[in-house]
């Protein structure tokens, strides 16, 4: 499994993926840092949380390539047939592309730095904001990794987990639809709106159960809760065994 | 030495091997021999557990492959047909990340990849990125990483495709001054290629094995037909009619023509006494027609599954 | 029969695919449902108990106040906290950061006994009249308010309420929260309608007063409710008043309120009287409300009190100082001085009754002054001076008591919303009234309460040139370096 990570993560800094993706954070979590700054408050939760919202577009470049590239290049067949489980390939790419994340990470270490230089604070919930980042990016690398096991085009991986990100980020929308639509519905086929309501709400509510920013919004204001770091990392965990499950499917499928 | 019984996989309802079992014993050097399509990639990604069969057993040193595959996978380096190069990388970074990945030990490494790459001749590019190499380099990269961990066994899918005539000379003296030590299984399209470094050649076709044999027995025989290509200039109809009057001849037919030339292929009957390319010279310079090439050729695979078989 | 023999040849030859196909979906569907499973059993059995509040104000964490409030809920009984309004789910920057998670922690606690829901009456019109069947709260008309049921006893929270302001940028219309009371609104509300309001207190109005809403939170807190008096001919203090504050008044009490307010001392009525002296009353002697005073020997002087001494001098305001408390109420309050601003000098009458006894309670330095600003000019006397003083009958049966302050630092808006609840100066306030109500604090409750988070950094150390100078670093000097190192990685690989 090291063998696979290490080369993984290595290989974001032999082309320019690794770097752009850096340079990439660098500048946007720069960019919030100043306008804080100008404002003379420094909130590392809300930079941190800002951050987050471009997951969208960093995780599927750290991931695009990661089961892609190695398909259509025929390298596969180095998992396939050296004395190495699958699930260590899979293991080793998810931690290396995690790495990369870390290692972009850095800016905002360096962004608290200068916050209790300038006599700012980092406040439990700026530390809470930072383990729920790592959990999420988790959860996204492991979608990323799925999507990126799929195809062997990197583009068509990239836009699977845009998406598979797009549909996570729209949990609360999507369930506030459903809300509304199956209430309508039943509004019309019962005629008890309350009923009806009630109905569209435990639906939305049952949708909203599986959105992990909700879930660890509270880590925020400092509230430290076990079991949504536990969501995102089993999860994570599905996604990968899903991830690792396609990629055996390559030895006995018939097609 | 690798056991194959009965293997059998279904692509759809596409039976890419159907029921192929051979064995390859201990320092031996095997030929696989078919067609394009006939099975050969697909049976040696089964034997290197890159896939898994829809029936029938592949034992690796008496590991099965689907039940330990990990012991039977430490025992074989695999080149398939594309090498599975990191084009990003480097030829050293590439060769370290498959010690790392066969679990080299750190002291060994040093020695086995300055052996490996001195055997292989490619110390000179050991700096280079991989996607920069010429085809031979990629493809001695390949046999580089296969050899890496020392593997008893090497599985050589169509080693020699897209080299030049001297790298493939190369890497039949590689392939020979491994065979001491090794087992090793060589696909090939290509009968000569085999004959050349093979002690026994396995041939296949439309996924099954149409031969077993000895590479001296199978030399034997193919030598019992030959076949000639005559290339002359004049009226071909002519030419045709006369050499089919030699009695050695079973067969002239006209394979190709050109606008001032003609190709003629002719088989050589298996009961002929004397040799015919007297009697076919003398035959052109009668009708007063030019011969500008004639050379015998080799028979192809279809025609010497056609001489196995029938 | 061929054709049979090649079925059952396909089916044996497709079983090991078949089988790892089996494994592989069978094994995907059973980790799903073992990690949602988990995940369900996670949240609903230790998802609490692994739940911990590590914020430096403990703003999410309820205190043991609290505890012991929601405790007393009777087994079989619930209180409801009912938000009318779909439970936000943006709480950055907003006041439900300090709400939302915070009443997730009086549901987790109270289990069956207390309930926290966000019912929206758009969604749920029936919620309205199932909480308030009668109609009378108007909760249709309310907005985004939290209703807090208990039998048939209803309190309107409303958001707003739950943080002190900032009153200098009230002032420019900015709501500026200074400090975050919404466990104390909590926790007030439902000890109160558990316990029941025990004493009732009324305020005179009608004498351009300052208003006096933070000081009724904390009387409410002391299980205290507030009503307000207003001023008028035909005045009388109510049967069930208990305590009168007559508080920050700027103009002197009409006759009518005179009379009444002697008669009430006379019955042994309870009085708290604030004034102080500032532009808006500097000419006011409060003449008539000296006449009521005086029935317990104490007079409001018309001066200013300047007390320079070092060891009472607050920073660079000139007319706030810290005042001593007496020793007879030093136990009101942990320290031994509270603020004091633009005070009166308070003292004993020139007539004392034999029956009445008064107290000081709060004094200056001995090198104060009073300054008495007249129209030939000021003069000052330098002294000691007292700015609280307290006073009683004795060996009589009616027992009044009269605490009267040149201050409103005590009671003012001003002042708790700068200083706010937990300060010292309204530590010793509730004192005051806990002594006077003889009330032991296990009878009433008392929550701090937090501050509010504070990003804010030294900004005398961030001028423009360090904004430049980071600017630069971050957003140009450290991406276009990584960019660069890209560009030469790559093309020295790219031609090794």
């Amino acid at each position: 499994m090291f063998a696979i990570y290490k080369r993984e993560f290595l290989s974001y800094f032999r082309n320019p993926t690794g770097y752009v993706a850096i340079a990439l954070f660098s500048f946007i979590s720069g960019v919030f840092f100043i306008s804080m700054l100008m404002n003379g408050a420094l909130n590392m939760s809300s930079e941190i949380n800002s951050m987050r919202s471009f997951f969208i577009i960093i995780v599927p470049i750290v991931t695009m390539g990661l089961f892609s590239e190695d398909r259509k290049r025929g390298t596969e067949v180095i998992y396939y047939a050296n004395p190495i489980t699958m699930f260590d390939v899979v293991l080793g790419k998810f931690l290396a592309a995690m790495s990369l994340i870390f290692v972009m990470f850095i800016n905002v270490f360096i962004h608290m730095i200068v916050t209790l230089a300038f006599g700012g604070v980092v406040t439990s919930g700026d530390w809470g904001v930072t383990i729920v980042f790592f959990f999420l990016a988790a959860l996204f690398v492991a979608m990323g990794c799925l999507a990126s096991a799929m195809t062997d085009s990197q583009l068509i991986s990239a836009i699977l987990c845009f998406v598979f990100l797009l549909i996570v980020s729209l949990i609360s929308t999507l369930a506030s639809f459903a809300n509304t639509g199956i209430s309508t519905l039943l509004t019309n086929i019962l005629g008890n709106t309350e009923q009806a309501n009630s109905i569209g709400e435990g639906l939305a509510n049952a949708i909203n159960w599986l959105d992990p920013f909700a879930k660890t919004q509270n880590f925020r204001f400092g509230v430290f809760g076990v079991a949504p770091l536990f969501f995102c990392i089993s999860i994570a965990v599905f996604f990968l065994y899903l991830t690792f499950r396609i990629l055996e499917k390559k030895r006995w499928s018939q097609n | 030495m690798i056991e194959i019984d009965n293997l059998v996989k279904h692509y759809g309802s596409k039976k890419a091997v159907n029921g192929i079992s051979f064995t390859v014993n201990d320092d031996e050097v095997l030929g696989f021999l078919g067609p394009n399509g006939a099975g050969k990639t697909t049976t040696m990604n089964i034997i290197t557990g890159f896939l898994s069969s829809t029936s029938g057993t592949v034992k690796v040193n008496g590991h099965d492959i689907l039940d330990e595959p990990e012991l039977a996978k430490k025992d074989i380096g695999y080149l398939p047909e594309q090498p599975p190069l990191y084009l990003d990388m480097t030829v050293i970074e590439y060769l370290n990340f498959m010690c790392d990945l066969k679990n080299v030990k750190k002291s060994d490494r040093k020695k086995m990849l300055s052996d490996i790459m001195s055997m292989v001749k490619i110390n000179n590019v050991s700096g280079r990125l991989i996607g920069n190499l010429s085809k031979g380099y990629k493809q001695r990269v390949g046999i580089a990483q296969a050899l890496i961990g020392d593997p008893k066994i090497l599985i050589l899918d169509e080693p020699t495709v897209g080299l030049d005539p001297g790298q493939v000379l190369e890497m039949r003296k590689l392939v020979k001054s491994l065979s001491k030590n090794h087992s090793i299984i060589i696909s090939s399209h290509i009968l000569s290629e085999i004959q050349a470094v093979c002690d026994r050649v396995v041939i296949i076709n439309h996924g099954k094995v149409a031969a077993i044999d000895n590479i001296n027995d199978l030399s034997k025989r193919l030598s019992g037909t030959s076949k000639f290509l005559l290339t002359i200039r004049g009226n071909a109809d002519d030419t045709l009619a006369k050499i089919r009057m030699i009695p050695e001849i079973s067969e002239a037919k006209l394979r190709r023509s050109h606008e001032d030339y003609h190709e003629i292929e002719l088989l050589i009957s298996n009961n002929a006494k004397t040799d015919p390319r007297e009697a076919i010279f003398f035959t052109l310079a009668k009708l007063g027609v030019p011969m500008l090439e004639f050379r015998s050729i080799d028979p192809t695979l279809e025609e010497i599954f056609l001489s196995i078989t029938g | 029969m061929s054709t049979e023999v090649k079925k059952k040849t396909k089916k044996i030859k497709n079983k090991r695919a078949a089988n790892l196909r089996l494994l592989s979906i069978g094994s995907v569907i059973i980790l799903l449902v073992i990690v949602i499973a988990a995940n369900i059993l996670f949240e609903k059995l230790i998802g609490n108990a692994l739940t911990f509040d590590f914020s430096a104000t403990r703003k999410n964490s309820i205190s043991y106040v609290t505890e012991e409030v929601i405790d007393k809920i009777p087994e079989g009984s619930r209180v409801r906290i009912v938000g009318l309004f779909d439970r936000p789910t943006e709480l950055e920057q907003t006041r439900y950061e300090y709400i939302v998670p915070l009443l997730d922690k009086y549901d987790s606690y109270g289990k069956d006994r207390l309930t926290v829901e966000y019912i929206n009456p758009n969604t749920y019109p029936s919620i309205i009249e199932q909480l308030d069947p009668s109609g009378v709260y108007d909760l249709s008309n309310q907005g985004s308010v939290y209703v807090v049921k208990y039998d048939d006893k209803l309190s309107i929270v409303d958001p707003y309420d739950c943080f002190n302001y900032d009153q200098e940028a009230a002032m420019y219309g900015y709501d500026i929260p200074t400090e975050n009371l919404s466990e104390f609104t909590f926790t007030n509300t439902i000890n109160n309608q558990l316990a029941g309001f025990k004493k009732h207190a009324y305020f005179l109005t009608g004498l351009q007063e300052e208003s006096s809403l933070p000081l009724k939170t904390i009387l409410s807190s002391l299980r205290c409710d507030s009503q307000d008096l207003p001023v008028s001919d035909s005045f009388v203090v109510p049967e069930d008043c208990d305590i009168l504050f007559i508080n920050g008044i700027n103009s002197d009490i009409p006759e009518s309120v005179e009379i009444a307010l002697k008669n009430y001392i006379a019955n042994g009525g309870k009085l708290f009287v604030a004034v102080n002296y500032y532009y808006s009353n500097a000419q006011e002697k409060y003449d008539r409300l000296n006449s009521v005073l005086s029935d317990v020997n104490i007079t409001i002087d018309n001066s200013l009190i300047l007390d320079e001494e070092p060891g009472h001098k607050l920073n660079t305001q000139n007319y706030e100082s810290y005042v001593d408390i007496t020793d007879d109420f030093k136990s009101f309050a942990e320290k031994d001085k509270i603020h004091s601003a633009f005070a009166r000098p308070v003292r004993s009458g020139d007539t004392p009754a034999s029956y009445v006894t008064t107290l000081p309670i709060l004094t200056t330095s001995d090198k104060a002054k009073a300054q008495d600003m007249t129209e030939s000019g000021t003069q000052e006397l330098e002294g000691k001076y007292n700015v609280g003083m307290y006073a009683t009958y004795t060996g009589t049966d009616i027992f009044p008591e009269v605490y009267v302050f040149g201050t409103t630092n005590l009671t003012s808006d001003s002042y708790i919303q700068s200083y706010g609840v937990s300060d010292t100066n309204m530590e010793f306030f509730r004192s005051c009234i806990r002594n006077m109500f003889k009330l032991t604090p296990e009878e009433t409750i008392n929550i701090g309460s937090s501050g509010l988070d504070s990003h804010a950094i030294r900004t005398e150390s961030v001028t423009s040139t360090t904004i430049t100078v980071m600017a630069l670093v971050f957003i140009a000097f450290i991406p276009l370096a990584l960019i660069i190192v890209a560009t030469v990685v790559y093309n020295r690989r790219k031609h090794l």
